[in-house]
């Protein structure tokens, strides 16, 4: 998910203020129109005006609005993650864990061991966390990589995680930061 | 066993989904401002490039600002630049100029546009920028002998960032790039400049080096560190102030503060960094480089003095336009006494007093004047 870069550069603060404007004049069109008259729906031009102008001219007015949105979409953001992760623990994986669990966690009998024998990884297997070699693994998506570990690994229950696996990395916290990457070396 | 657990999985996933949908539709419109915002900011914002797009390999000196620049770079904010033919910022060409500034990115003006660099502010001086990011005092100085011909006659100003520039005389590279820097010959206390490791390729190892506050608060201490590091700025000062004498030109040192030297919490940062925070000094560098310059007999300028935290962006290491304002008045005035005024008392001074009555004793012949 895009978050608004902070601290903001001008042309964020500047296309900040125009996007809050243009909002806040067609709510504002909108509710006048349902709840007034249709005639007023032009006076959201005026509020869209009246929001937008003084960011565009002087884009530091709007810094003080901007970061407190900022903040909001952050914790909101945090918020529905925690949602998110806390459906997936408390419902799905107690749901599921009813039915029993292939993971062997009694002892062992006395000849018996806990020891699981895996195969060697592929190449590009490595920094998976997971022992099963997928050959759409190095091909990029990970949605498809988990796709194949879960059928290869006999827990294609767990591809009813895929929606909330998606949701999650959409909403990852990470804000864009707009900048070129610093460490690119370019003397060669 | 594992249908029936694929079927549950999905029923409770269903019902999760049905669960999270009311969060998700909430999040929406912030999605949709955020993704609005981002749209329309990068049709406002002209293309930018990062400072190392910026410059070009030097078989002497490591790199240097392409020439012929027209392009924006990004600081706290982007910024419009351009080189002339020989790489350096501004429109005054070297030989019009009548103050050359040799520097890092400082003297490169980076993170300001061409109209608001402290060379181009005052009409009445004529002054050129002559730095790339990145520099240290080695790289300078091999620029000012390469240069030394066409300083004839000018006031050479050489700034010295004390954020990172000191200890930066001594690594053979920056960021992967490799830089000409000073050692120790063995067994002897003097030192040399080593530059036959420059090549183009990439300096690749894995050392990690403190930050540039974590050296900076070693250096406001006596220690061996800093010790070492004066040592070194002591050798290419006594080089810089050579190339100048046999050129017959002034020399006059300037040492730019970081940021957090100038606030009272940005002290206490940087003393709570130092391993020796009793004798830790904020004032030290200044006064070992102030020492030195006495020692060989160039005049010294602490901006520390003149310029305050509010001359620094608040969001990256350079200053803002006023600080280059504040710069150019600074560079202005010492033109004035030292070119258009020559041995007018300042510099005598400077050699006996502190820095301090040195700056007030300019400011006020400034004033009367």
């Amino acid at each position: 998910m895009v978050i608004p870069p902070y601290p903001p550069r001008r042309a964020w603060l500047r296309s900040f203020a125009l996007v809050m404007g243009l909002t806040g004049g067609l709510l504002t069109g909108a509710i006048l129109l349902l709840r007034v008259s249709p005639h007023w729906f032009a006076s959201g031009v005026l509020v869209a005006l009246v929001l937008a102008l003084p960011g565009l001219l002087w884009p530091e007015t709007v810094s003080i609005p901007y970061r407190v949105w900022n903040k909001l979409d952050r914790e909101f953001t945090r918020c529905v993650r925690l949602w998110l992760t806390g459906i997936c623990f408390y419902i799905v994986f107690v749901a599921v864990g009813r039915l029993g669990s292939s993971l062997r966690l009694a002892r062992p009998t006395a000849e018996g061991s806990l020891w699981v024998l895996h195969r060697t990884g592929a190449v590009t297997a490595y920094g998976s966390p997971h022992g099963v070699i997928t050959a759409e693994a190095s091909q990029g998506s990970w949605a498809s990589a988990f796709v194949s570990w879960a059928v290869h690994s006999g827990n294609g229950w767990a591809c009813c995680l895929l929606p909330f696996m998606a949701l999650l990395s959409v909403l990852e916290s990470e804000q864009e930061s707009g900048n070129v990457p610093a460490n690119i070396y370019t003397l060669y | 066993m594992g249908t029936t657990r694929a079927l549950v999985a999905m029923v409770a996933g269903l019902f999760g989904m049905l669960l999270a949908a009311p969060i998700i539709m909430l999040r929406l419109p912030f999605w949709a401002i955020a993704v609005l915002t981002h749209t329309i900011a990068r049709l406002l914002e002209p293309r930018f490039v990062p400072w190392n797009a910026l410059i070009t390999f030097d078989p002497t000196i490591g790199w240097k600002p392409k020439a012929n620049l027209n392009t924006y770079g990004i600081a706290d904010d982007v910024f419009h630049l351009t080189t002339d033919s020989q790489g350096w910022r501004g429109q005054t060409t070297l030989a019009e100029s009548e103050v050359v500034v040799l520097g890092d990115s400082f003297a490169f003006g980076y993170g300001v546009d061409d109209k608001a660099l402290f060379s181009e502010i005052d009409p009445h001086v004529r002054m050129k920028a002559v730095g790339a990011p990145g520099y240290n005092m080695v790289q300078e100085l091999l620029l000012m002998r390469q240069l030394s011909s066409q300083l004839r006659g000018k006031l050479v100003v050489w700034f010295c960032y004390l954020g990172n520039d000191l200890r930066d005389n001594l690594m053979p590279e920056m960021k992967g790039y490799r830089t000409p820097f000073v050692r120790q010959v063995n067994g002897a206390g003097a030192w040399e400049i080593v530059t036959s490791h420059i090549n183009p390729t990439k300096w690749s190892y894995s050392f990690r080096p403190p930050s540039n506050l974590h050296i900076l608060a070693q250096l406001c201490t006596p220690a061996w560190l800093s010790q070492r590091v004066y040592a070194s700025c002591e050798f290419l000062i006594d080089e810089g102030n050579k190339v100048c004498r046999q050129e017959g030109v002034q020399l006059v040192i300037v040492t730019i503060p970081e940021s957090s030297q100038l606030c009272q919490s940005g002290l206490e940062r940087l003393a709570s960094l130092s391993r020796d925070t009793k004798r830790f000094e904020p004032d030290f560098p200044d006064r070992q480089i102030a020492g030195i310059c006495r020692q060989w007999g160039v005049p010294f300028v602490a901006t520390k003095e003149y310029l305050d935290i509010g001359d620094y962006k608040q969001h990256d290491v350079h200053w803002n336009e006023h600080g280059h304002q504040r710069v150019s008045q600074l560079l202005s005035n010492l033109y004035h006494n030292y070119c258009a005024e020559p041995k007018k008392g300042v510099w005598a001074e400077n050699q006996n007093g502190s820095l301090k009555s040195w700056e007030k004793a300019m400011n006020h012949r400034c004033e009367g004047a």
